[in-house]
């Protein structure tokens, strides 16, 4: 027995030692191939398309790039990355981040500028300006590389509203009020309090108002509308539990003539055969007051911890070229984040003409996030969920809105 | 003759009840079960009908199919079986052991140590994440096999040690008395009267901690990048058509290749989880 016992206990260790031996084996395979290191956390890790990406990049840049999935959750990914960052491990060079991480992780020591690198002065008339200072920089720094953008576009299912032109707000409004059968809507959204957030500040775009002034005229016009949308009957008020995949297999089942949503969704549209001129498609931004319309990126930022600086700038510089940007959309059928690359190019994504007369005749604006945008976004879907339910007045909204963003400067 | 048909009827109805109670109860928890087994073959373009499809109208596995092919399924599955598998019979050896020790000796020191293990049950894994995360690289263990295995080791080791040495206190002193009157030398009354004896008790915590270990989420997520399993795997799926929205045809199906060895391990082993439960006198 004693010899079973001291057998289970040696098998035990020769296992555990044999398991930390894969680090070494890795070790020294590097050392053999003298190829440059590079370790990328990246949303889509999982993703053959991009893996087909990565491939790309480390023919083209003589890299050696281990990918990492990290959480698909927003909540549990921040949770991750900030763990990871804090901590200073070196482990992970690049993580992709969303528009909601940098805005917090700018403030924070923990990402490498990028300006003197990657991001110069001349690259940066590549993107759109507004959104470029209010998202990646800082204090005149720029703290990560766009690759992805998703524009929020106005859909419409033709199925439902027929060949109907909605041009401008009258269109809209006439769409809204018009009669399309039991339970089927001109218009549906998701107001969802992590999601009702987009469409309050798409709404306040449109209206030509300012999301951080509430006693603006047209930011209070935007407000009485979305009102009046709920109240009227004219959205669905089950809607506020509803994210985008509610949202979008309401649309694609003839629930709702139109919605707004990012442009990645046409990719969704598409696997479900509904992307097409009869049934599914983008349509020009309705006239209201300014076209204006909401966008989000997708960014790679440089961990300041990250010990293969230079194979990490070697990525980022590709990663924001004209062929980085073309490799990486083709690659994953979306669209690039650099404008001129969108405006001078035919690339083969769905949808891509109709994305560009977006980037060519409507203003792209980001979304306004403070340093707490997770926190904040939660809020204001909350807040923006009484004020459509009557629970609490118009001024009673912006009240709170203008407190909660005092906060936050 | 009425007094009879009285208790007949008593009888049937008592049964319906009984029945009734059954079904109900049995598909609260079997419908989210099915539930998630009807997402994962069903098309991510019909996933959200409404009415909704009950049985999908264009069944399909693709979803396992893209586990298979492109998120590398079977390493997943290979690592949460080497490391569950480690865990559960270290822990068990040493816990086996540990809970004798408790049962057996009683010195204040030796008090003190249960209470210490035991009252590790009482503080929330976030408390530590920070500092045990610091702790881990420090000493070259963050994203290792041996380390996972260490921190899936820890987790059980106190419900563990407190079901044993509830089990081994109740075996009496007298049956490790009468085998040493026979000759028997300490490590043969451990091993050849007390363990056996244990064998109901460690069936069920070798059980639940099987379930434990596969639910575990927070310590591969924390401590590991490169090692994935099950639990973290699918929280880590591609956002495959767009990036507003989660993929939930896949998370359906992962969602049941971790739940189907548990409901399996469960329909087997269900006996010895019940005598163990109630011979260790844990309320479950």
């Amino acid at each position: 027995m004693k010899k079973y016992v001291l057998g289970v206990f040696i098998g035990f260790l020769l296992l555990m030692s044999g398991c930390g031996d894969q680090q070494d084996g890795v070790h020294t395979e590097d050392t053999d191939s003298q190829k440059e290191k590079l370790t990328i956390m990246h949303v889509d890790a999982e993703s053959p398309r991009f893996r087909k990406f990565i491939e790309n990049a480390e023919k083209e840049l003589d890299l050696e790039i281990e990918t990492i999935a990290c959480p698909a959750d927003a909540d549990v990914r921040q949770a991750k990355i900030s763990t990871i960052l804090e901590a200073g491990d070196s482990s992970v060079d690049i993580f992709s981040v969303n528009d909601e991480m940098i805005s917090e992780f700018k403030y924070k020591d923990y990402l490498k500028p990028l300006s003197d690198t990657v991001m110069t002065e001349e690259l940066l008339f590549s993107y759109p300006e507004s959104y470029m200072q209010n998202i990646p920089m800082k204090d005149g720094e720029v703290y990560s590389v766009p690759y992805l953008m998703d524009i929020m576009v106005f859909w419409v299912n033709r199925e439902v509203t027929g060949d109907r032109e909605i041009r401008t707000q009258e269109d809209f409004v006439a769409l809204l009020k018009e009669n399309l059968g039991n339970d089927v809507y001109g218009y549906g959204g998701a107001w969802d309090q992590s999601y009702a957030y987009n469409e309050l500040s798409e709404f306040v775009n449109l209206f030509g108002g300012d999301y951080y002034d509430w006693e603006n005229k047209n930011t209070r016009e935007a407000l009485s509308f979305l009102h009046d949308l709920a109240t009227k009957g004219e959205v669905p008020v089950s809607q506020v539990v509803d994210r985008y995949e509610q949202m979008e297999q309401k649309f694609l089942d003839g629930k709702y003539g139109s919605i707004f949503m990012y442009s990645g969704a046409i990719n969704t549209f598409e696997c479900a055969g509904a992307y097409r001129m009869e049934k599914i498609q983008v349509a020009p931004l309705p006239g209201f007051r300014k076209n204006a319309t909401n966008i989000a990126t997708w960014q790679y930022v440089l961990n300041k911890a990250s010990e293969h600086e230079k194979a990490a700038i070697k990525f980022l510089k590709y990663a924001a070229s004209r062929e980085g940007n073309i490799a990486y959309a083709e690659c994953m059928k979306c669209l690039p984040a650099r404008l001129d690359v969108i405006r001078e190019e035919k690339l083969d994504i769905p949808g891509f003409q109709v994305l560009q007369d977006y980037v060519n005749h409507v203003e792209l604006k980001e979304r306004p996030f403070s340093s707490d945008p997770m926190k904040d976004i939660s809020k204001t879907g909350i807040l923006f969920q009484q004020y459509v339910m009557n629970q609490i007045s118009q001024d009673e909204f912006c009240e709170k809105m203008e407190e909660m963003q005092k906060n936050q400067r | 003759m009425q007094d009879t048909n009285k208790y007949t009827v008593y009888k049937a109805l008592t049964a319906v009840g009984r029945w009734l109670l059954f079904a109900i109860v049995s598909f609260l928890i079997l419908f989210p079960v099915l539930w998630i087994f009807v997402s994962s073959i069903t098309p991510p373009g019909e996933l959200f009908k409404m009415p909704i499809d009950y049985i999908p109208d264009h069944p399909t596995l693709e979803s396992y199919k893209f586990l298979i092919e492109n998120v590398g399924l079977f390493d997943k599955i290979g690592n949460t079986v080497l490391i569950v598998g480690i865990t559960i019979v270290v822990s068990t050896v040493l816990c086996a052991m540990a809970a004798y020790g408790f049962s057996r000796f009683r010195t204040k020191g030796i008090s003190i140590a249960f209470a210490f293990i035991v009252a590790t049950m009482l503080i929330p894994e976030v408390v530590t994440a920070r500092p045990l995360y610091e702790f881990m690289r420090a000493v070259g263990l963050y994203d290792t096999y041996p380390g996972l295995i260490i921190l899936y080791i820890s987790a059980v080791v106190p419900f563990t040690v407190l079901v044993l040495k509830n089990f081994a206190s109740e075996i009496p002193v007298s049956l490790e008395e009468a085998a040493a009157i026979d000759g028997a030398n300490f490590i043969q009354r451990l091993f050849k009267v007390i363990l056996p004896l244990m064998k109901p008790a460690i069936a069920t915590v070798c059980i639940i901690n099987f379930i434990t270990c596969l639910n575990n989420f927070f310590t591969p997520l924390y401590y590991s990048n490169d090692i994935q399993v099950l639990s973290v795997a699918i929280v880590q799926l591609p956002l495959r058509d767009n990036m507003y929205g989660v993929p939930w045809d896949l998370v359906s199906a992962m969602g049941w290749i971790i739940l189907l060895p548990i409901i399996i391990f469960v329909a087997v082993f269900e006996k010895q989880i019940m005598d163990g439960i109630m011979a260790g006198g844990v309320k479950a």
